[in-house]
Formats: C-alpha cells, structure tokens, sequence
C-alpha cells in the first residue's frame, strides 16, 4: 500500500515537467473561480453600500406602529436597529412649487438614513428645527442658527367614516441647525425638514400621531424571511409594510433567479472543468506504457485508480491554496487599481464563501478529471501498453479521404502529416479542441456583452445631454427667444426643446371604453383623494395627465420605446396625433383609437384662466417609457404630441425644459455661466449638470470593459496554456519520430512548417466550432437579456470571430515554439534512443 | 576509390568524472561498392561510430569525408538534404511514421526533397520486399518484419550511394532475417551502392567482404572475408 503511494511521488517528481503543468494549470483554473468570486462579491459589497448610502440602512419599515409593538420590535434578537419616524405634516405654502414635509426623528434614524449637519445640531423639544441649506436658500431664510419663523402646516387623514379630511394649523420654529441637502431634492423641489419626536406629540392631535417604525434585520438571520416572520408576529396588514426593495434587490434577497449570470457562470465553469480535464487526461495518456507495465507485473485496476487520485488529491493540496491566492491577488490588483477611477467596488471582499466555493469546485473539477483518464488507466491492457508507440491509430489502413488529398497538394507531405498526427489521439485533441473552443465562445460571447451595452443608447435613456435647463412648476415657460440664445451660444451642439403641462389637461373617460384594471385605480385610488375634482364633466370622468410637446429632433430618437403603431413625424406635426406612454397608468387604449380631453386655458403672459375646451386626439402610437419626464407625474397616462401641434391645443408658447449638448473640449464653466443666467429667470427654474452622472457612467463602463477584458485575457491564458500542454506533449512523445525524420533527412524548415501546421489546425478547427458556437450563444444570451436591458442589439459578431480566427491560429502556432526548440536543440542520436 | 573515410573520429559522451570515451581516434575507410560489417562487444561503439559516420551526431574530434566531402563542414540544411539524398539509414527498432501507410513511409524521402516518385522503381522495391499487398496499410497493422521490410526500402527508395546498417535483423527470426540480407546484398549490387552494417550475428557477418571489429571504441582488427 505504502510502497504503491510512494510510486506516485517518484512519477510527480520524475516527471517534474508535466507535474509542472499540471500544478499551473489548476491553479489558473482555481484563480480564476476564485477571481470571479472575488470580484462578485466585492461589486455586490460595493452597490450594497451605495444603496445604503441613498437610501439609508435599514431593511424596511412598518407603518403605524403603537408603542407596545415598538417595544417588542426594539427587543427582538433578530432585530438590530429600530429608527422612529413620526410625520408632523406638509409646510403649507400658497405657492405650491415645492413640496416640504416636517417629520419628527430619533437619533437613531438619523443615524441609519445617515442625514448630517452642516452646521448646528439636531432638534430637541421646543419646536426647534433643522432645514436642508438649498431650501433655506429657496424660502429666503437667514441661515443663522436660533432664527425663529412661523409655518403653516397641514395634514391629511382618513376619519373614522372613511372621508379624507384635512388637520392644519401653524406653529413658530426656531432654526438648530442646517442639514446636508439630500440628493436630487432640488431638481425635484422636495424638501425634507427634521424636529424632534416630542416636538410632534405637542403641535398634532392625539389621534393624528403615528409612528413608523424603520429597522434593520440582525446580520445573521434571512432578512426576507424575518421580515415576513414579524409582519406575522406583530401582526401587521400588508398596507403598513415597506420593504426597501433596492437594497433587497442589491442583497440578491430577491426571488428572481438570474439567468444571464449563472448561464455565464456555468460556461465558466465548463472552461475551468474543462481545462483541468485536459491536463489530466494528457497526463495518463502520456503515461499509457508506463501504467501497462505496472499492470503487466500484476497491479491491479484499483490500485492504479487509487495511485491517480492520490495524485490528484496531492497536486490539489499544492494547487487549490496557490489558486486562490492568485485569483485573491488578482482580483485585489484590479479592484485597486480601479479604485482609482470607479466607486463600485472600492474594497476587496473576500468571503469564506469564495474561497469554499473555489476549493470546491477546483477539488471537484479534478476529480472529475480523474475519473476517466483513471478507468482508462486501469483498463489499459498490458500487451497494448508495450507496443512500441503509445500514440497509435486504432484502425490498420487510412481511408482515402478527398480532404487528405486536398490537404496534400496545399502543404505538401508535411501538411498531411500535420493533419494526421492530430488524430493519432484522438480523444486528447477533441479535448485540447473543445477547451480552445470554449475560449473561443467565451471571447464572443463577451464581447457580444461588451459591445451590446451601448453606451450611448444608455447614456440616452437617462441623461439628455450635458446640461438640463427645467421649470416643472407654475405658469412660467422660458421663451422662444431663450431657446435661441442657447443655440447661439459658442460650443453648444444640440438643444432639444420640450413643452409640458402636467395640469388643467384632462382625460375624459366612459366605464365602457377603458380597461378594468384602470377603472379599479381610478375608483379607488384616485376618486378617494382629497380635493380631487370628482366632478364629471358632460358625463364623463376626468383625470389629470401630462402633456409633452416634442421637437422634431426628439421625435426621431424615440422608436426604441414605441410599443405600437408608429411615430410619423409628419402628420403629428399637423394632425391632432397623439403618442400615449402607458409605463405607469395603461387605460388600455389602442392605436387609432380617439380619446377626448378636456383642456384648460390660460393667458400666456398673465397665468390668468380663459376658459376650457375639449379637444379629440388620436392614438398613433403607444410609447412604454417616459423618454423625457419633469420629475414629476400626474395621476392619468402621459400624452406626446408634436411641439406645433402642442402649441395649437394648449396655446402655449414657451418650453418647459431645454435638453442641452455640448461639444467636446469646450469651457464648461463659461457656458454653465450662461445657462444659469437664462435658468434663473425663472425662480423655479432648474439647472442641472450632468457632468458627474456622465462621468459616473462612463467610469462604470470603462470598469466593465476592464473586468471583460481580464477575464477574457484569464481564460485566453487558460486555453493558450491548454494548448501549449497538448501540442508540447504531442511532440515530445514523438521525439524518436522527429529522430527518424530528421535521420532521413527532413529539414529543420520541413519540421517547423510540419509542426507549425498541426497547432495552426488545432487553431482553426477550434475557430470554426468556437465561431458557430458562440454566435449561437450570444444569440440566446440576447434573448435572454432583451427583456431586461432593451438597449441591446444583436448582430452576426463578424469582428469577434475574425478576432477569433486569427487569435487561435495565432496561439496555435506560438503554442509550437517551445517544443520546437527542444526539437531542434535535441541531438537526433539521443532522440531516436529516446525510448521511454 | 575511397567513398567513405574518418580520419582521427572521436567521440566522448558526458565530461568529467562520468565521461564515457565511446570512440578513439578511428581510422576507417570504406571503398564503393564494399560491404563491411561492424562487430563488437556491447557497449564497444559500433553505433556511435555509425551514427558519426552518417552524419547523425557530431565527433568530438576527427573528420568524415564522403566522396572526399567533410560532411560536418556542412550547414544542418545542407547536411539534412545531403542525408536524404546520399545516406539511407537501417534501424534496428523500425521507427516508422505511424499516422502513414507503408508506402507514404518508403516514399516520404523523396517526397521531402520534393522528387518525383519513380513508381516502377518503389513497385519494384514493395515487391522484391514482399510487401507490396501491405502498402496501404499504417505501420501498427505490420508485423515486425514487415515493418523493418519497409524500413529497408525506405533506406533504398532514394537509391543512396551508402546505407547504413545497426542491426537490421536483430529483432527478426532467423528465416525473415536471412531473406531481409539476401534483398540488401542483391539491391547494393544492382545499385552499385555501398553499406556499412552493424551485426552480432557472425554468419552474417561473414558474408561481408570485410569485417571491422570494435573494442573499447578502437579498430582492434580489420579484415577482408577470403570467400
Ligand atoms: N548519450 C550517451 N551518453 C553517454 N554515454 C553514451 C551515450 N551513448 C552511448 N554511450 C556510451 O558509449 C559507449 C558506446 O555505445 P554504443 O551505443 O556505440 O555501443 P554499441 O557498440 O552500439 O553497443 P550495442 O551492441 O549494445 O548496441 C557505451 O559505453 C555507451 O554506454
Ligand atoms: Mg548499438
């Protein structure tokens, strides 16, 4: 037993070149799992904290919780942190352009949104308050702490019958301390004002307080499930639970299974499987003679099996830590240095679970490997085994193919001979083939991904450009003459124009001719609103929705979200045509159909109301995205029409929003300058840069590239390694030929052209398969993902399999070199005596 | 006339201590047309001094001149096609191409120096060999002798000028072995060409027209067979 083990240390260490191989073909293999692993987790570590950074840390909130059931909450072993809100009301303004809401916090909360001061402290009793600075700035308020002002507030609540009702009163606050502003609260002009708990329960009626409850789940318990587990335990309607579903989501707590990534995830896996066989299996063929000599002198099949996996179970033990340690330097290398220029993953997360999950698959991998090659070594029988070469064909003559004769008078007898030493193993080839086929898909198919994410198609759905001037409030519109001056302006390349009214513009409605879903919404969400106009009008209901007037430009760029129907620039233009974006309230509508609004007027310099009008449009087309929004929705579907048209319906001349792009390499800061200058016009009006944002996105996309590339480079490496192996053991068992051959005369260029053929063959079967394969796969991923990222496209990835063809030759043929030399360095005495 | 001659060929495996002096100062020539036979105790140098003759291995010391030509003066292309085109060699283990038929093996010479192939003259040869209904098939569907049959017509198939030898029959019987010997000698005849072969076998050796005897990597006696 010992004496047989021992058997396997004397081969590793005899054939230290091959064990060589081995070891770094696993450890690539293993440190490449490991990477990938590494790099998952730190990404994930990384949007985790950038959600908690946005959104806050906790789990999820339960609304209107009493006092009892706080307590209970604050005790829970699973639950870690418990913040309190309780909402005071709305700063009730005549103006109605921004929207402030006073809640009370604990210190906990503030501590968990993660909210900070900028000067001050935070509220205790005695109605004190802390405001965001850009709100201050907006209602004109000393920003000095101790300045003492009255606000109206109000409040809207169910009463006990059911009615909606309205609480207000007003109270004097003395100012504390100034908070960081929130993000995004300007643009969409909601501002968050904080008092204290004690400061509520004083200025709201009993029956009006309510406290929400915000917690954050114990690290070790499954957050969805105890989540569910308290809502059970408290007893809690489904109404009153939040969960906060962008942190879940990020968590993976989700129940969506993603199929994109575990079907790249297993293509990876089959290349790291699929290498580590390859080894294996060289190995034992390599060793054919030697295992039929053991088994001549009476080793049995088992104990050969058992001297294979010792040997595997040794080269693990040496390899798998090295792996790890490499893909765990590998991966920190590329975090770091990425750091530099992204803030996805700034950290290297190493959890116990990759490294469990590598060692494993790794373990499994090999032994998988094993397994064959081991029952082919066991098999192998004694008489077989001596023959006096280990790599022979099977069959006694070759077929006369058209191929070989083809193949003859394109190369010559060499080039034959290059064809045909390829399937003197045939299974070992198909191995080396498939591994180097894999590369190929795999390099196709990311860079199908790569490519596919078209970042200006991405960038177009979110940001409109550079710069956006925006009044989404109020009568005021920027003029005619302001858009010009824009497009005046040195450095500008583009200004998209858009008119808006997100009021006084009515859908009119029959029960009949709209869905049921939308009648439910309607009757049960909308008509129970306070002051919402129930009124019907001629018979029919009415609701609010939004109307956009686009220019031509913006027009044209919009067919990725049309649905239905078509987008014909022309007749929108003078027909009252209509596009409907069903993406948030869907009545049903279809194309050709014609739906009537009731539609209010006003003066366009005065703001004063004229008088009402009912105008019929027609569906032409049905959009499933907003591609311009104001940041704010009506409570009905949104309406485009084309910017004429617009101004005939609505009679209003302005714009409400100016998208605007810059050319590349001009002076940012004068033309912001400007910008603002025409912003501010409008004392709503909004300027926003999207220098950040755009930055943002393209450092996230030049981190994408990079992770693509390193892998792609990763798993180039192991099947350039894969190859290099097969070729240079293909050779070396054939050093007595290349003896013989060189005995009778064949020239060292003879030889190199010979050799250099064969890997050149592996190089472009593989191409051929990895090509169909992975354009094959690509498609699929396409369909996989087109629901999710809609911006992708698909086309025959020509580049990539060129790429490809000229990438594997190219290997192929590099993969000859090292062997080569040997070859050549070899003295053909000691080469025809190299019998082992 | 003198077709093959060393002058002073050495040859010292390894250096130091482990150095093995496999050849000393051998002086050797071999007339056209001659058949000699190289005997010798194992281990004596027979091969080395094979191989240095064929231009296989480099001499540490001393020259070889074919047709007064030093033949290690030669670049290694040069020296490749002078082999392919002069020298046929005769192994003892067949060394066959495996992934080619019988016959792609006898014609692989030629078809490495790019030379038409000389049908009649390979027919000839596949039938005199008695292979000719192998020719089809792959090496490891031949039987040892066929195998080494078709190594001797690979050696012949460029019809070289000499053809070395290192124990063509040794894994033969005895039978196999003496009709492989009467093909050679009637070949070198017909061909005027000249051979220079190794053998245990004294019978064989005897019917050279002269027997070199190797010692300790020295000629100790060279003699021409009185027939
Ligand atoms: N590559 C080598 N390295 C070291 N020593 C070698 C090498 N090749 C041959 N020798 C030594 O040189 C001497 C001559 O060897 P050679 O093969 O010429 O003998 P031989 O006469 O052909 O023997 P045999 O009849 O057994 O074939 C031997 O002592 C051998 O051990
Ligand atoms: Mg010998």
């Amino acid at each position: 037993m010992r004496k047989y083990n021992g058997l396997t240390f004397k081969y590793l260490n005899k054939q230290r070149q091959r064990t060589a191989l081995t070891l770094l073909g696993i450890i690539l293999s293993v440190a490449l799992i490991t990477s990938i692993g590494i790099f998952g987790e730190s990404i994930k570590h990384g949007m985790v904290q950038q959600v908690l950074d946005l959104n806050g840390k906790y789990h999820g909130v339960f609304d209107n919780l009493d006092d009892k059931d706080i307590s209970i909450l604050k005790k829970h072993t699973k639950v870690k942190n418990v913040g309190i809100q309780t909402p005071l009301g709305g700063y009730n303004r005549d103006d109605s352009s921004l929207t402030i809401s006073i809640e009370g916090w604990d210190k906990n909360l503030i501590n968990m949104i993660g909210r900070s001061l900028v000067k001050g402290r935070w509220p205790k009793d005695n109605n004190e308050i802390v405001l965001e600075g850009w709100l201050l700035e907006q209602l004109n308020i000393e920003p000095t702490i101790g300045n003492k002002f009255t606000w109206k507030y109000d409040r809207t609540y169910l009463d006990e019958e059911g009615k909606w009702n309205n609480f207000e009163s007003e109270a004097e606050f003395t100012l504390v301390g100034i908070m960081k502003d929130s993000p995004g609260g300007k643009a969409t002009g909601s501002s968050l004002s904080l008092v204290s708990i004690n400061t509520v329960k004083k200025l709201l009626p009993k029956s009006l307080l309510n406290k929400n409850v915000f917690f954050w789940i114990n690290d070790d318990y499954k957050i969805k499930d105890t989540l569910n587990e308290l809502q059970n335990n408290l007893n809690i309607d489904d109404d009153n639970v939040r969960a906060n579903y962008q942190l879940l989501n990020t968590l993976g707590e989700n129940d969506k299974v993603n199929f994109p990534i575990i079907f790249l995830i297993i293509i990876v896996l089959i290349a790291t499987v699929g290498a580590i066989y390859n080894i294996f299996h060289i190995s034992v063929i390599e060793r054919i003679k030697e295992f039929g000599t053991l088994r001549s002198i009476g080793t049995t099949p088992k104990q050969i099996k058992k001297m294979l996996f010792t040997e595997g179970f040794f080269l693990s033990l040496i390899s798998i830590p090295i792996g790890i340690l490499v893909g765990f330097i590998f991966s920190r290398l590329l975090i770091s240095n990425l750091s530099i220029v992204n803030n996805v993953a700034n950290e290297v997360v190493v959890s116990f679970k990759v490294i469990i999950t590598s060692s494993i698959v790794g373990l499994l991998a090999v032994f998988i490997s094993i397994y064959n090659p081991a029952r082919l070594a066991s098999k192998v029988s004694p008489i077989e085994a001596m023959g006096n070469d280990s790599a022979v064909l099977k069959e006694g003559t070759t077929k006369k193919r058209k191929w070989h004769s083809l193949l003859n008078s394109l190369f010559g007898i060499t080039g034959k001979m290059a064809y045909q030493n390829l399937w003197r193993n045939k299974k070992r080839s198909v191995v080396t083939i498939f591994s180097m086929t894999l590369g190929c898909i795999l390099f196709i198919v990311f860079s199908f991904i790569n490519s596919s994410a078209d970042f200006d198609n991405i960038l177009d759905d979110y940001l409109h450009g550079d710069y956006t001037i925006m009044v989404n409030r109020g009568m005021e519109k920027y003029s005619l003459k302001d858009l010009e001056n824009i497009n005046n302006m040195e450095g500008i390349k583009e200004v998209k124009a858009i008119k808006f009214r997100g009021f006084g513009f009515n859908l009119m409605f029959n029960e009949g001719k709209v869905n049921s879903d939308f009648l439910k919404y309607y009757k049960e969400e909308i008509l129970k609103l306070p002051h919402y106009n129930q009124e019907k009008k001629n018979g029919q209901y009415l609701l609010e929705s939004d109307v956009f007037g686009y220019d031509d430009k913006t027009l044209s760029k919009i067919d990725k979200y049309l649905e239905k129907g078509n987008i014909d620039i022309k007749r929108m233009k003078e027909k009252p045509l209509a596009l409907l974006i069903n993406s948030r309230v869907d009545p049903g509508y279809r194309v050709g159909d014609k739906i009537k609004f009731n539609v209010s007027l006003f003066d366009n310099d005065e703001g004063e109301y004229i008088g009402d009008k009912e105008v019929k449009l027609e569906i032409g087309g049905i959009l499933n995205f907003y591609p311009v929004n104001m940041g704010t929705y009506s409570m009905g579907p949104g309406i485009v029409l084309h910017e004429d048209m617009f101004k005939d319906i609505l009679e209003i001349n302005g714009y409400s929003r100016f998208d605007i792009s810059i050319e590349p390499k001009v002076k940012r800061e004068k033309i912001e300058n400007k910008l603002e200058g025409i912003t501010n016009k409008i004392p709503r009006g909004t300027f926003i840069d999207y220098e950040k944002e755009k930055k943002l996105l393209q450092k996230q996309k030049r981190q994408i590239n990079i992770m693509v590339i390193s892998l792609i480079i990763v798993i180039g490496l192991i099947g350039f390694f894969n190859i290099v192996n097969t070729i240079t053991t293909n050779l070396i068992i054939r050093t007595r030929e290349f003896g013989m051959l060189r005995a009778i005369g064949i020239t060292n260029k003879q030889l190199k052209k010979m050799v250099r053929l064969e890997g050149m063959f592996y190089g472009i079967i593989s191409a051929f398969w990895g090509s169909i394969l992975g354009t094959i796969l690509s498609y699929i991923l396409y369909l996989l993902f087109k629901q999710e990222a809609t911006y992708m496209k698909w086309s025959t990835p020509l580049i990539s399999i060129i790429g490809v063809c000229v990438g594997t030759i190219i290997v192929g043929v590099l993969a000859t070199l090292i062997p080569l030399k040997r070859i050549y360095s070899m003295n053909i005495v000691e080469s025809i005596r190299n019998v082992e | 006339m003198d077709i093959l001659k060393s002058e002073n060929l050495s040859k010292t495996y390894g250096s130091g201590e482990i150095s093995v002096e496999a050849l000393k100062n051998v002086d050797f020539t071999v007339k056209e047309g001659e058949f000699v036979a190289v005997v010798g105790a194992s281990g004596s140098g027979k091969s080395t001094l094979l191989h240095l003759l064929g231009g296989l291995d480099k001499p540490t010391n001393g020259k070889v001149l074919i047709n007064d030509r030093d033949i290690y003066t030669l670049k290694e292309k040069d020296l490749s096609i002078f082999r392919r085109r002069e020298i046929g060699f005769i192994f003892q283990f067949y060394n066959l191409v495996p992934v080619l038929t019988a016959k792609e093996n006898i014609t692989l010479p030629l078809l490495l120096d790019g030379r038409t192939i000389d049908k009649d003259y390979i027919d000839e040869l596949l039938s005199t060999l008695k292979i000719k209904d192998r020719k089809e098939h792959l090496p490891s569907a031949l039987s040892g002798g066929q195998q080494q049959r078709v190594a001797i017509a690979r050696a012949l198939a460029t019809k070289p000028s000499i053809i070395f030898a290192d124990e063509p029959t040794g894994n033969l019987d005895s039978k196999i072995s003496s009709e492989v010997l009467d093909l050679l000698r009637i070949s070198i005849k017909k061909y005027h060409q000249t051979l220079v072969m190794i053998t245990h076998d004294e019978e064989v050796a005897k019917t050279a027209d002269r027997i070199v005897t190797l010692e300790d990597g020295k000629i100790i006696s060279n003699e021409v067979v009185v027939k």
